[in-house]
């Protein structure tokens, strides 16, 4: 009975009714770790409030619960959906990354403020932190970006409308490199948007390639970025079985130089 | 009337933890009307009641990780946060708390306000109830359901400050008395 009077005080009562002080509450805590008998009171007050709680009980109105499930439950449910759409295939395609969508969303849209800014030259002070922000917020490479609803419409629409399926092509060599691709089934259309292949001696060039029925189709020529990051379009390739990089003469060629071969993915 | 699924606690607690769809209908089922109860009783207009229980539901499912069993029942938990926002919501629109004082005694007895879900624990409180002195369930009505402070309820009710707790506790031994009987 060592808490005796500590129980016999009404603490405990203060406590399960929400009326403690925040010292009060903390000492509340502070016993219930060491006194069994203390857990064992409380719990038989708060089953006691419980009941009298029940007992005064009111039906909310009942499409009050599929609206909080909605709101609970449908931000992860339309990011799975649209993840889900672009699933690989029997592992075909690499699996959707978000965060490198939302990066490469956002390298798009500061691509295109910038553009945009360059042309206008001056902005004003707002709408430059305005961009500041937006880039800021969309760079970052934190979950609740996505589960913030406007944010996703605007990813979600992106997606839905250009359809674009994200293919990761590494290296048939030694390195660790690789690129990364969006391409589109539906409009054919290629972006790259990142590779970390190494910069090239002067006049040469990487140059991607398309397996389209057996044969080699030219998806055009690019640089090494230094950064990593790029949004380069590509030639529209229609239905290819295997993406592929070689390094050829600047300008590119015909055909590829097969054993300068570096990057490859099977669709 | 609103299904219960007979779960335990702790089973429910592991359910609602993981995200799981299926432990947020069976929390709602099992606690919403409780809850709604109490938030009806510091916010009388029904939509706005409505409202402080999806923004109370919303941040216990947001929250969940925040709750231990070591602190008490989930019940409490969750009535706390639900109360702590019907305040708020009032305090916000500046009403006065005591403009939405019910008497709890004018429930006792009567069908209005209660939903029965539980027939049998219901009999039995509402014996318990009766065996209470008004001035106990009033003091249990403005701590437990109007989520009075101690000061508040001192000036309300008319007694030292120094003996809220106790005149409280007291009120809640008497019944819980009862309900053992």
């Amino acid at each position: 009975m060592k808490h005796h009077d500590f129980i016999e005080s009404g603490i405990l009562e203060a406590y399960a009714t929400g009326i403690a002080s925040a010292e009060e509450q903390k000492k509340v805590s502070q016993i219930l770790a060491e006194s069994k008998e203390a857990k064992e009171e409380l719990e038989e007050i708060e089953i006691c409030l419980e009941r009298l709680a029940r007992y005064f009980a009111l039906e909310p109105n009942r499409k009050r619960k599929s609206e909080i499930e909605d709101q609970i439950f449908m931000a992860d449910d339309a990011l799975e959906n649209l993840s889900r759409h672009y699933l690989p295939e029997k592992g075909r395609y690499q699996i959707f990354q978000w965060w490198s969508v939302a990066a490469s969303i956002a390298f798009l849209l500061a691509a295109g403020f910038g553009w945009w800014g360059y042309r206008n030259l001056l902005n004003t002070q707002e709408s430059l932190a305005q961009m500041k922000a937006e880039y800021e917020l969309l760079s970052s490479e934190n979950l609740k970006l996505y589960k913030d609803q406007q944010k996703m419409a605007s990813l979600g629409n992106y997606l839905s409308n250009e359809g674009a399926v994200q293919v990761i092509l590494s290296s048939t060599k030694k390195d660790p490199m690789k690129a990364t691709i969006f391409w589109n089934p539906q409009t054919h259309e290629v972006w790259l948007i990142g590779s970390n292949l190494p910069p090239l001696p002067e006049g040469k060039q990487y140059q991607m390639w398309g397996i389209v029925s057996g044969k080699p189709v030219d998806a055009g020529v690019f640089d090494a970025s230094s950064s990593g990051s790029m949004l380069v379009p590509m030639k529209p390739m229609e239905s290819p079985s295997t993406f592929a990089v070689t390094i050829e003469n600047q300008g590119g060629s015909k055909s590829p130089t097969m054993n300068s071969m570096c990057l490859k993915a099977d669709l | 009337m609103a299904r219960r699924i007979q779960i335990s606690e702790e089973s429910l607690v592991a359910l609602v933890a993981s995200g799981s769809q299926e432990g947020f209908r069976i929390l709602y089922d099992n606690f919403s009307a409780a809850l709604y109860g109490v938030i009806e009783r510091i916010v009388p207009d029904q939509g706005q009641a409505e409202d402080v229980l999806q923004d109370a539901f919303l941040k216990i499912w947001k929250n969940f990780a925040a709750y231990s069993p070591e602190k008490g029942r989930l019940f409490t938990w969750m009535m706390n946060i639900c109360r702590n926002l019907a305040i708020d919501h009032v305090r916000s629109r500046q009403h006065k708390l005591s403009r939405n004082i019910q008497s709890l005694e004018s429930f006792v007895g009567t069908e209005k306000g209660s939903v029965r879900m539980e027939h049998l624990d219901f009999i039995g409180i509402e014996t318990a109830l009766k065996k209470l002195k008004p001035e106990q369930l009033y003091l249990i009505q403005l701590a437990y359901f109007q989520g009075y402070t101690q000061e508040e309820i001192s000036e309300e009710a008319g007694i030292p400050l120094g003996t809220v707790k106790t005149r409280i506790r007291s009120a809640l031994q008497t019944l819980r008395d009862e309900l053992r009987n």
